[in-house]
């Protein structure tokens, strides 16, 4: 470690210290604050101050003999990994992972879900290894295009949570540092009440009282430490139950995780479906009938709330309650008279088979 | 939900409802089954007292009912309910509902097993509650005639068999409102447009004259014909098979058909087509309300002279079931076998309750 960071403060990998640029042909030895750049274009790599040189003016060829690709100055950036192939392959599996973000819960099973992973990964191969890849490109172009809105969706999600994953590890080492916390300054009170304690002792002995009452007082005081001891980890336990509040964003719960389906809920109804039509008739505001002229107007049977509307109703209900109705035909398929059959027939059966049962016997 | 969609919903069209052919050959094998469950009771009964020295001698074959017999028997019956429910003065829906109750409970069991008078009290009573007209048990049982006091135990003993040969369906639906609601229509109609074709209407078959009948005023006759098909439901509409092979729509129609045939054509006239197979639903309606006028019109038992069923009444005293007379220890016995603790018979009965409960929740 100190080796890395000797010279200059930039953190090298061993072996770092004989590198060249292929472009310039300087060597780290010279310049110790060398840093090489790659392209993922390319990925050839060159130095820093050999990017500024050539692509400063604008986009430019690759200096590389062979590589005839135009650069962007902009793109150059730090190779991360030693080997440049894996360097190349970190890159297109992000590119492709941004594509092909779809989740296990979108799937029916999880069959389902490994055919659509192993897919992404042939697609993937192809890439890598330069099998057919400007139709795995297109393919790739035309996923994306189709399914952008999923594409964008999914990356929220997954924003979401790593957010809350990194809300929630926050809150827990808070939680630790708190607890950690809370033992120490227990630890303190008991030390400074012992402290206490034996400094009375002392003081007691000095003035010379009896030992025996000493002992007593001693004791005592015991007593009372161990019983502020316990009321301290009895109100410790409240500690940790206090911290999830802190969680409780609104981001943390677990439901909104899975609520990928977008459907929109349909307005609620009450009666499941059940509507009130009628098709042989409709309801009259006003019946005429000689019985019901009283209810109308008389207080007594008005002033409990009872309407003829309502009786009215009923009435030309059940006025036409199965008019379309045919037993005859409707009941003649019926196959050997469910209705009647099991109350006593059936009793009649058993009890009478019972009754031989019991003769053989 | 439609009217037709609410009537196919209920249990009088799910359990209730059957063809007259289904009904007979149900009746048929309900004696038939009675019949053969009497003659091997009362043949125990025989076997019991020979073992206990009571030899009678004489060993003659069981006469047992016939489906006729046992349809005047319950029909006669019927007509008594409807008359204790008038001594009482219940309304017309409690007394209809204890008809049905007696008519839907024979169905399935036979005067023979139980006979149908301690039944129509409980029918009766079982009525009171089911449509909502509080009656005191003891009330009840205090002013039933007869030569001896009937106790509430003769009432509610027999109430949980009657339930289970109910079904456990307490609902009758009555055609009593509804041809409120056909005659409230009507009147409408006699009030409006169509008034005038009303009043140009033929006579009712019963009316005097074309000349008296034109003269008349349209909701004069229609009130006329209101109080004549209530008659009709109230009384004959009960004692036939009525409620079993067709709707209430049907049935009130039928009885404003019987009372004013040209008034009822004329009201489905006005209605709007049915939906339903067949060519014309309409002469379909009209041709079946027609049917069921018809046999509003010959009422079962309830025109037998009760000589006839005096004499049914004696007969079926000789072959009765021995086994099911006391209906009030059969009652203590199956209260008994429900919680497990019970004899032979409570035990076979708790068992059979059981497993038969699936198929009531179920």
């Amino acid at each position: 470690m100190s080796k890395a960071t000797a010279r200059g403060g930039v953190p090298r990998r061993p072996g770092d210290e004989d590198d060249i640029c292929p472009v310039c042909k300087s060597s780290r030895y010279l310049n110790p604050n060398m840093r090489f750049l790659v392209n993922p274009e390319c990925y050839h790599k060159m130095c820093e101050s050999c990017v500024d040189r050539i692509f400063s003016q604008g986009p430019a060829p690759c200096p590389v003999a062979g590589c005839n690709r135009t650069l962007r100055k902009q793109r150059f950036r730090k190779q991360t990994f030693e080997d440049i192939q894996v360097e190349r392959e970190v890159d297109i599996r992000k590119r492709v992972a941004k594509v092909f973000n779809r989740r296990q819960d979108e799937f029916e099973t999880l069959d389902d879900y490994n055919d659509y992973l192993e897919e992404v990964e042939t697609l993937t191969f192809n890439l890598l290894n330069g099998v057919d890849v400007s139709a795995t490109e297109s393919k790739l172009t035309e996923y994306a295009t189709q399914n952008a809105s999923i594409i964008s969706r999914n990356a929220t999600l997954e924003h979401q949570e790593s957010a809350n994953l990194e809300a929630r590890q926050a809150a827990e080492r808070e939680e630790a540092r708190l607890r950690r916390e809370a033992a120490r300054k227990e630890e303190e009170d008991e030390k400074k009440a012992r402290e206490e304690g034996r400094k009375e002792v002392l003081e007691q002995l000095v003035h010379g009282n009896k030992p025996a009452a000493d002992v007593v007082k001693e004791s005592k005081r015991v007593e009372l430490l161990k019983r502020r001891r316990a009321q301290q980890s009895r109100a410790l336990p409240a500690l940790p139950s206090g911290t999830p509040s802190a969680n409780s964003n609104p981001f943390t719960f677990k439901g909104l995780k899975s609520t990928a389906a977008p459907t929109p809920e349909k307005p609620y109804d009450p009666f499941g479906g059940l509507t009130d039509e009628r098709s042989y008739y409709t309801l009259q505001d006003y019946y005429e009938h000689p019985w019901l002229d009283r209810a109308r107007t008389d207080t007594h049977i008005t002033a409990g709330g009872y309407t003829v509307t309502e009786y009215c109703a009923r009435a030309m209900f059940e006025a036409f309650s199965g008019l379309g109705v045919f037993v005859g035909e409707e009941v003649a398929g019926r196959g050997d008279l469910p209705g009647g059959n099991g109350a006593g027939d059936a009793v009649a059966a058993a009890e009478a088979a019972a009754r031989a049962e019991k003769g053989v016997s | 939900m439609t009217e037709d969609a609410a009537y196919r919903a209920s249990t009088q069209y799910k359990l209730w409802s059957f063809t007259p052919a289904q009904l007979s050959t149900f009746r048929a094998s309900t004696n038939a089954l009675a019949a053969s469950r009497v003659r091997a009771a009362i043949k125990r009964a025989r076997e019991a007292q020979k073992l206990d020295g009571e030899d009678e001698g004489e060993e003659k074959e069981v006469d047992c009912l016939t489906v006729s017999e046992e349809e005047i028997l319950v029909g006669y019956y019927c007509g008594k309910t409807m008359e204790l429910a008038d001594l009482f003065e219940f309304p017309t829906n409690v007394k209809a509902t204890a008809v049905q109750y007696l008519k839907r409970f024979y169905l399935s069991n036979s005067p023979m097993t139980y006979h149908p008078k301690p039944l129509m009290l409980t029918s009766l009573f079982l009525a009171t509650k089911t449509e909502n007209h509080y009656t005191r048990l003891t009330a009840f049982a205090s002013r039933i005639p007869g030569k001896k006091p009937t106790t509430p135990e003769d009432v509610i003993a027999p109430e949980f068999l009657l339930t289970q040969g109910l079904r456990f369906t307490f609902e009758v639906r009555h055609p009593f409102r509804g041809l409120e609601g056909g005659i409230m229509s009507l009147l409408g109609l006699a009030g409006g447009e169509p008034g005038a074709k009303l009043r140009a209407l033929d006579p009712a078959d019963g009316a005097a004259t074309a000349a008296t009948a034109a003269a008349q005023d349209a909701g004069e006759r229609i009130r006329a014909a209101h109080a004549k098909a209530k008659h009709l439901l109230k009384t004959s509409a009960q004692l036939t098979d009525a409620y079993f092979v067709t709707t209430p729509a049907h049935l009130w129609l039928a009885a404003l058909y019987a009372a004013d045939a040209p008034l009822c054509r004329f009201f489905l006239a006005t209605l709007p087509p049915l939906a339903g197979p067949g060519e014309d639903p309409g002469a379909r309606l009209l041709a079946h309300v027609a049917e069921v006028a018809g046999l509003l019109g010959s009422p079962l038992g309830y025109t037998t002279d009760v000589a006839e069923a005096r004499r049914v009444d004696r007969k079926v005293y000789f072959c009765r079931n021995p086994e099911k007379v006391d209906l009030k220890a059969l009652n203590r016995r199956q209260r008994v076998g429900g919680r497990g603790s019970g004899g032979e018979e409570g035990g076979e009965k708790g068992e059979d309750v059981r497993t038969r409960d699936g198929e009531v929740f179920g």
